[in-house]
């Protein structure tokens, strides 16, 4: 099923892309050569006119029953339902009638329609102005029928401005394939047929010209279109999508290189009189075709595949290239900027041969690209895995941090001890000494900490865990890791406002009774949160004056959330309010354990892990100030309080918390 | 070497828009949050569950189900895009005992791509 889904979507490319090439080609380049070689040869302009048409009838017959194809299988894959059963009236009004893409559709039905009508009169009309105005019309309904193709494809489902410069992307992307590829019969067609050299000569110098302008504007545009995973190569490699996309681009590399051949060697030969060069050009352009006929095949694939951006990718090679390796040595940095400025210079130089007339290849130049090439992936090589890029499916919740802690701590607390730091009880035993985890897990990706959580680390004692825990247990275990070491930096917070790294507070639901279900995360933005973790009864008269300052604290620009320890027997009496609103706020006890590992002070002592606490998080959902213990003096305290969510408040903006806040 | 500046200038242009635009080559419609939210336990029974997702959604084919742990469907049978929001997908809900709830969703995004996916939430008294 899915195959004659992707052969319609095939098809329907080529034909719309061989109706406007067609147009394309009688109107710039066979007509003007014509009318030159016309009267040198007589060339019979009519006969040609006609036979360059003919093509057309069938490019549209083909267009308007791969097009209703096309329209059957989406209906069918919309509605979830098989084909045959999608064949309703009431499935089919829902998308002609409801769907953008129906909505396209619909549209173009009528421009394939007006575009029959115009070719008509076209095929019917004599006279060399009426012709031409009619060529043009016919190209431009052509131009808008293969154009609209962009808004069936994912240029259109996006948010905001970006949104206009993937439209126009994808239509210059469209027009400029059409305009290169969908000429290319005809151009065979051409030199085929017309035997006076002097037509073969306009013909292939104003064909080149075409084509060198629409190869510029098809690098363009798609280099826009694949702008997001160049930044993404993992997702080139590691997806289906990506590698499809890839084996387009080399169809591609190979129709330029021919292209290239043409237009360096074949076409001035063809202009100085050559013969065979003209066969030869025709030949070129015979592969040209075959090999476009293949990109269009893999575009109706990439239509129906699941987008990279939307997969883990699974990388398959053994090593990747990493900065993280160069970041500390200068003068490798140095090398690698020399290196990397030689070949540029040399690519340039390659490229400015290639494309000269005759083609040339310095091979000085082209070890001036190799060279540096090989420098860079040997320097910057690190060992890779299949999950190295995989990205978590789960966030920095505090949830996932206390499953992730209860996982910790019956697997591995033995050997990496309780802080990470390798001195577990059984750790003196082992041949190798696990490394400090709080300072080697912030540097590592967390597909490499996946892969050898699963899989063990080859060459030292750490087995691996993949046939007790399951991927889920893995990822919860590796947001434990991230959280122990923040909190690792944690410690250094005080009760002031500090420019130190910034601790990321995990994310909790709570609710607030009366109230819907809100998150921690989005408070962010918005305002600066006081998060107080509370005992009963010792936090009862901090708690009353939160309670009754609700308001000025509100007007200084932060909300007080109040949270239950563990350790208190039960939520507070509810009926402590100031008259605002309420603080007091219900979450799962694994929110109180999750903060606890970040309670504990510079000298070690965890004592904030069962009384109150209070965090102070910034609008960009860090962690800044801590207070540890029931306040003594309560009037300095509030004022104490305020005074640094003023600072906060008044903080210059920076950088909010990624989710997958590592590298 | 000469460089020829009326060749030059359209590459320079065309590098240029190149360099300023960002795109996304295909995406689908992903979950981005739930209200209530993926995994949690609401304490009382929401009014309404709330789906937000990375794509604007086709309102005639986005539907979703909250199942109770019998399999029986529970909400009211509305869901509905929201008129403003594009990228929302809601359905209401009557009162629900305490216990776990599945919700089934799948939606239909702008560009033509269906995904389908699942989620619990539990309600505690």
């Amino acid at each position: 099923m899915s195959t004659l889904f992707v052969a319609a979507r095939a098809v329907h490319y080529a034909s719309a892309m061989l109706l406007f090439g067609e147009l394309v080609f009688v109107i710039a380049v066979a007509r003007p050569a014509w009318s030159l070689a016309r009267d040198a040869a007589n060339v019979d302009g009519d006969d040609i006119h006609h036979r360059l048409l003919a093509v057309s009838r069938w490019s549209v017959i083909a267009s308007v029953v791969s097009g209703a194809s096309w329209f059957a299988a989406e209906a069918a894959v919309m509605s979830g339902m098989p084909v045959g059963q999608a064949m309703n009236r009431e499935t089919l009004g829902l998308v002609v009638g409801d769907t953008s893409f129906g909505h396209v559709w619909a549209l173009r039905l009528g421009l394939v329609i007006t575009l029959c009508a115009v070719l008509r009169a076209l095929r019917r009309s004599a006279g060399d102005l009426r012709r031409s105005r009619l060529a043009i019309g016919a190209a431009v309904v052509a131009a808008a029928y293969l154009g609209s193709l962009a808004w069936a494809g994912h240029a259109v489902a996006g948010q905001g401005p970006d949104d206009y410069d993937r439209i126009v992307a994808d239509v210059a992307h469209l027009l400029a394939a059409g305009a290169w590829l969908g000429a290319l019969p005809a151009l065979v067609r051409c030199l085929g047929a017309i035997n006076a050299l002097g037509g073969a000569a306009q013909i292939t110098r104003r064909y080149t010209n075409l084509g060198v302008a629409s190869v510029s504007v098809l690098i363009a545009s798609g280099s826009t279109n694949a702008w997001y995973l160049v930044g993404d190569v993992p997702a080139l490699f590691g997806t289906d999508y990506g590698r499809l996309l890839l084996a387009k681009l080399g169809l591609v590399a190979a129709m330029l290189g021919l292209a290239v051949a043409n237009r360096g060697t074949l076409a001035p030969r063809v202009a100085g009189g050559d013969d065979r060069a003209v066969r030869l050009l025709r030949r070129n352009a015979m592969l040209e075709i075959a090999a476009g006929i293949g990109v269009v095949i893999i575009v109706g694939a990439l239509g129906v595949t699941v987008p990279a951006t939307h997969q883990s990718p699974v990388w398959p090679f053994e090593h990747t290239l990493s900065w993280q390796r160069i970041q500390q040595a200068a003068w490798v940095q140095l090398i690698l900027a020399a290196a990397g400025t030689v070949a540029c210079i040399a690519g340039v130089i390659v490229v400015r041969a290639v494309l000269g007339r005759p083609p040339r290849l310095s091979l000085a130049a082209l070890a001036g690209v190799i060279v540096p090439a090989g420098l860079f992936a040997w320097l910057l090589a690190v060992p890779a895995h299949p999950t190295t890029y995989s990205t978590a499916p789960i966030r920095y919740t505090a949830d996932a941090v206390a499953s992730g802690a209860a996982l910790y701590a019956s697997h591995c607390i033995a050997c990496h001890g309780g802080d990470g730091q390798g001195d577990g009880a059984a750790a003196s035993s082992l041949p190798i000494r696990p490394a400090s985890l709080t300072e080697r897990v912030p540097n590592r990706r967390e597909g490499d900490l996946f892969w050898w959580i699963a899989h063990g680390i080859t060459g030292t004692p750490m087995p691996g865990f993949e046939s007790q825990l399951n991927d889920m247990d893995i990822w919860e275990l590796i947001q434990f890791l991230d959280a122990q070491a923040e909190a690792q930096n944690a410690m250094a917070m005080t009760d002031r406002v500090k420019p130190l790294r910034p601790v990321v507070a995990p994310d909790f639901t709570f609710e607030i009774t009366g109230r819907p279900q809100e998150s921690l995360a989005r408070q962010r933005g918005s305002r600066v949160t006081l998060l107080v973790f509370y005992t009963l009864p010792e936090s009862l008269p901090r708690l009353r004056q939160l309670a009754l300052k609700e308001r000025a604290l509100k007007a200084a620009g932060a909300r007080v959330v109040a949270v239950p320890t563990s350790a208190s027997g039960s939520a507070v009496d509810a009926e402590i309010t100031g008259g605002g609103e309420s603080i007091f706020a219900i979450a799962s006890p694994k929110v109180a354990d999750a903060y606890a590992m970040f309670a504990g002070r510079a000298d070690r002592s965890k004592e904030g892990a069962k009384t109150h606490v209070e965090f102070l998080i910034d609008g960009h959902g860090y962690l800044r100030v801590r207070w540890i213990g029931i306040p003594e003096a309560a009037s300095d305290r509030m004022a104490e309080t305020l005074g640094q969510i003023d600072l906060l408040v008044h903080e210059p903006p920076r950088a909010p918390v990624q989710w997958g806040h590592r590298h | 070497m000469k460089i020829d500046v009326k060749r030059l200038l359209p590459c320079l242009l065309l590098t240029g828009w190149v360099a300023t635009s960002a795109s996304l080559a295909g995406a689908h419609a992903s979950l981005d949050r739930a209200e209530p939210a993926v995994g949690s336990a609401v304490h009382g029974s929401p009014t309404e569950l709330k789906l937000w997702f990375t794509q604007r959604l086709e309102p005639a084919f986005s539907k979703v189900q909250v199942l109770d742990r019998s399999g029986k469907q529970v909400d009211k049978g509305d869901p509905e895009v929201d008129r403003a929001v594009a990228t929302l997908l809601r359905v209401s809900l009557p009162k629900l005992a305490p216990g776990r709830y599945r919700v089934k969703w799948r939606v239909l995004s702008v560009d033509t791509h269906v995904s389908a996916g699942a989620f619990t939430f539990d309600v505690v008294p």
